[in-house]
């Protein structure tokens, strides 16, 4: 124990008034030793009550000190010497023992947290999904309003009596071939992009680029199969209730206004989803097709036909649509998952009449506004 | 050693001048700045209330009254508890509202514009309060001597004032804008109200030196008030300069990226065929506006400095008078560098970020590729390759920008005339138990 026995010039305050008197400080054994003179009195403050002004560095030049002893009490020594002893006396007082005595028990949470939720990927089970599967019906199909009225706002709705009679038809047959108690519900969006999505609630939204772009109703379905396969997956449940945690998450350790939160329809606009839930989606639409009894070749030609536009956008940065065409399975490979599939028998989708219907769907649009349900009232 | 100190005898009451220096080497803020860093991204973020906490204590350490250190005795739980609380009032209840709304009224832009409208209004309303509380956290934790700081008043009349003296002019233009456009043409409307938003940037200087008399006649320091004496007459004409300025500035920069979205269809692309655009087709518009605010808070430093004289000047403290000796050019030069250093000290973060993915995160291919988004575990991969440099890289540019401004305002502030400092006696106010939770959710605490 270092303990230099010439006393060092200190200013004492008793923090009771902001005046100071001179003082002599001492490393005692057990402590700090502070002599005042006139009137004379002598106070020990134990090392292990100390406190510092800041971390008492190695290079310090003075230090300010407390004691839990002596609350409101102070004494300000101006001496290098004096602050690199009190370091060996009194090791708690420096920066890295403080920075480490403060950051240990988040260190080891943190590592914990982190433990623990690789623990429960690892195991296989996806909390997220489970909260998805809980969600009301009811919540599910408003949660799926807002995400349409934000994802397609400036668009019209195409709706051809006929075309959206056939769209149903088309529909119908999937939902029942899914054994879903409703049917799917699909709108058509006057969009020239490349596009189809499925939003929660059993809603899938089409754009007339996609109606326009392939090249028979099996393609059609089998896009249709594949984002009621999403849907069967409750993968925009997912989506959302996840955007929702890691935007909490982001707001808690950043310290924000939560504003961003209160912009649902910015939230849903974000959605991806992973290459495992896209090969998901594609074993479900692989499945639907066939209870269907619709040949599943329509959903290879139109893998054949978004791999031929991937290939032309690159060429001219344009029009990048989000969900078909920012799958994250290689098009070929998914290509190649559905040409392996044995033959069954099938029928065509829809037959030649309907499917000319649906191809002129957005000759008549309507305001999505008028639609009750998608943008208005509370249902 | 014992020259730099005041010889004062015992309990003397006799009144001495006071030396306010600022003593420190802002080289040294490198170090805590990284270490803070290290130690932010190792605890999840949590570490940063105690970041703060001693990159304040090193400020405080470093202000000497007569050559003896200020020390603040904050602490890192404080701030965090005080976050906490404001997360449980005022943040979750905000979230779930949100989701609420938008479940509620699926869709409907009525009612998420109204829904956002009150919002806005509501954090207007909290942020004068937050700022208060924050002041009066950082004051009671503030000590000389043994004895502390204060703030003796009512948060919500700071508040409502600092809400009311914005939310009256804006509420009268509008008004008056409603009124000229309903009796004439909406278009006469518009132009008034431009304007009336133009002039009511005049009520800013009546406006800062209102909120700088209620906040310091609520100062105090152990069981003695400071007061404050200044009007707002004085700031008007060079206020005029940085006004003007900055009316020159924000018209050449809208222009500018009003010019640039008319070039190649920009505008079209982006707002009506909603193609999100490249990042290199941002960047220019990132570089106007970086470009336009750097410009703006230069032109406004002049002004900056002098109203920082100015409320030093008229600020007092038993008998003695504060001055400030701020200038507008080094101020420039103080706003200038410390946006340089973030700036820089981000592209480095970006540029080594940047280089670690290339060399250990996902293939390149993948994540140029715009079509074929790389999945999400090579995006985590990503995330946590380039995060890292950017947490520590501003938190290191962020603690010495604190450490410059602490340095430069400190080291231009004077006291003169004698104070009697043993007649200065410990307060009897209460100190508030946690700290300023609401300014670190505004992100408002500068200090
Ligand atoms: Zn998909």
């Amino acid at each position: 124990m270092p303990s230099n026995s010439t006393a060092t010039y200190g200013r004492f305050s008793d923090g009771r008034s902001a005046s100071a008197r001179d003082a002599s400080v001492n490393l005692g054994l057990s402590g700090v030793e502070i002599r005042l003179t006139s009137p004379d009195q002598q106070m020990i403050w134990q090392y292990d009550t100390l406190k510092a002004a800041e971390p008492v560095r190695t290079h310090a030049i003075d230090v300010l000190l407390t004691s839990t002893s002596q609350p409101g009490a102070s004494v300000f020594v101006p001496s290098p010497d004096f602050a690199r002893n009190l370091r060996l006396s009194a090791p708690h007082l420096t920066a890295r023992a403080e920075r480490w005595r403060h950051a240990r028990p988040w260190v080891f949470g943190s590592l914990a947290a982190m433990g623990f939720v690789a623990l429960i990927y690892a195991a296989g089970w996806s909390p997220i999904r489970s909260m998805a599967g809980v969600l009301p019906q009811s919540w599910r199909e408003r949660l799926g309003e807002s995400a349409v009225a934000s994802m397609t706002e400036g668009h019209k709705l195409c709706a051809s009596p006929a075309g959206v009679a056939a769209m149903e038809k088309l529909s119908l047959r999937l939902s029942k071939a899914a054994g879903a108690s409703t049917p799917y519900k699909v709108a058509i969006y006057d969009w020239p992009l490349l596009n189809a999505f499925a939003v929660p609630g059993g809603q899938v939204v089409m754009t007339k680029g996609l109606i326009e772009k392939a090249g028979s109703p099996d393609e059609v379905a089998g896009v249709l199969a594949h984002e009621i396969g999403h849907g069967i997956e409750l993968h925009p449940e997912t989506g959302i209730i996840r955007a929702i945690g890691l935007a909490a998450a982001v707001e808690l350790m950043m310290g924000g206004s939560g504003g961003a939160l209160a912009n649902m329809g910015l939230l849903l606009a974000q959605l991806g989803y992973t290459r495992t839930a896209e090969h998901e989606a594609d074993l479900q639409a692989i499945t639907l097709l066939k209870n269907a009894a619709i040949s599943n070749k329509g959903l290879g030609d139109f893998f054949k036909r978004v791999e031929t536009i991937e290939d032309e956008d690159k060429v001219t940065k344009t029009l990048k649509p989000f969900d078909l065409l920012r799958t994250h399975p290689p098009t070929a490979e998914r290509e190649k998952l559905v040409r392996n599939q044995k033959d069954y028998p099938s029928t065509p989708a829809l037959d030649e009449a309907s499917w000319q219907e649906l191809k002129r769907v957005c000759t008549i649009t309507k305001d999505p506004a008028k639609d009750a349900g998608v943008d208005g009232a509370p249902l | 050693m014992h020259s730099i100190l005041q010889a004062a005898g015992p309990g003397t009451d006799q009144p001495e001048p006071i030396d306010i220096r600022f003593d420190g080497s802002s080289g040294r803020m490198i170090g805590l700045g990284f270490i803070n860093g290290v130690l932010k991204i190792l605890t999840l973020g949590l570490y940063s209330f105690w970041a703060k906490t001693e990159v304040r204590r090193r400020i405080w350490a470093a202000t000497r009254l007569n050559g003896e250190p200020v020390a603040y005795t904050g602490t890192g739980k404080e701030l965090l508890l005080g976050f906490l609380i404001v997360f449980g009032v005022v943040v979750i209840p905000v979230m779930l509202s949100g989701v609420a709304v938008s479940l509620l009224f699926a869709g409907s832009k009525e009612a998420l514009g109204l829904y956002q409208g009150v919002l806005y209004i509501a954090f207007f309303l909290l942020v004068g309060n937050a700022i208060y509380r924050a002041q009066r956290y950082r004051l009671s934790r503030t000590e000389w001597r043994g004895i502390r700081g204060g703030l003796d008043g009512s948060p919500g009349r700071y508040g409502w004032m600092y809400f009311w003296t914005l939310a009256a002019p804006f509420t009268a233009a509008a008004v008056l804008a409603g009124i000229v456009a309903w009796a004439t043409a909406p278009a006469v409307g518009g132009a008034i109200m431009l304007l009336g938003m133009l002039g009511m940037l005049w009520v800013l200087p009546w406006r800062a030196n209102k909120l700088q008399a209620a906040i310091t006649n609520d100062m105090r320091f152990g069981d003695r008030p400071l007061t404050y004496s200044g009007t707002a007459g004085p700031l008007y004409k060079r206020y005029l300069f940085a006004w003007g300025g900055n009316a020159l500035i924000f018209a050449a920069a809208l222009g500018a990226t009003g010019a640039y979205l008319m070039q190649e269809d920009r505008y079209i692309n982006w707002f009506v065929l909603k193609i999100p655009p490249a990042l290199v087709e941002l960047a220019p518009l990132a570089a106007i506006w970086v470009l336009t605010l750097i410009a703006s808070a230069v032109v406004t430093s002049w002004y900056r400095a002098m109203q920082m004289n100015h409320f030093a000047g008229h600020t007092h403290f038993e008998g003695a008078t504060f001055r400030g000796e701020a200038t507008g050019r080094s101020l420039m030069w103080l706003v200038l560098s410390n946006w340089l250093l973030s700036i820089g000290g981000l592209l480095a973060a970006l540029a080594i970020g940047g280089t670690l993915i290339f060399a250990f995160g996902t293939a390149p291919r993948e994540v140029i590729d715009e079509v074929a988004a790389p999945d999400r575990a090579a995006g985590l991969l990503n995330l946590l390759l380039i995060m890292p440099p950017i947490i520590i890289m501003t938190t290191l540019t962020a603690t010495f920008a604190q450490f410059r401004s602490a340095r430069y305002f400190l080291s231009r502030l004077k006291l003169d005339g004698p104070v009697a400092l043993g007649a200065i006696l410990q307060g009897a106010h209460k100190r508030p138990a946690r700290g300023e939770g609401l300014a670190q959710v505004f992100d408002i605490d500068a200090f």
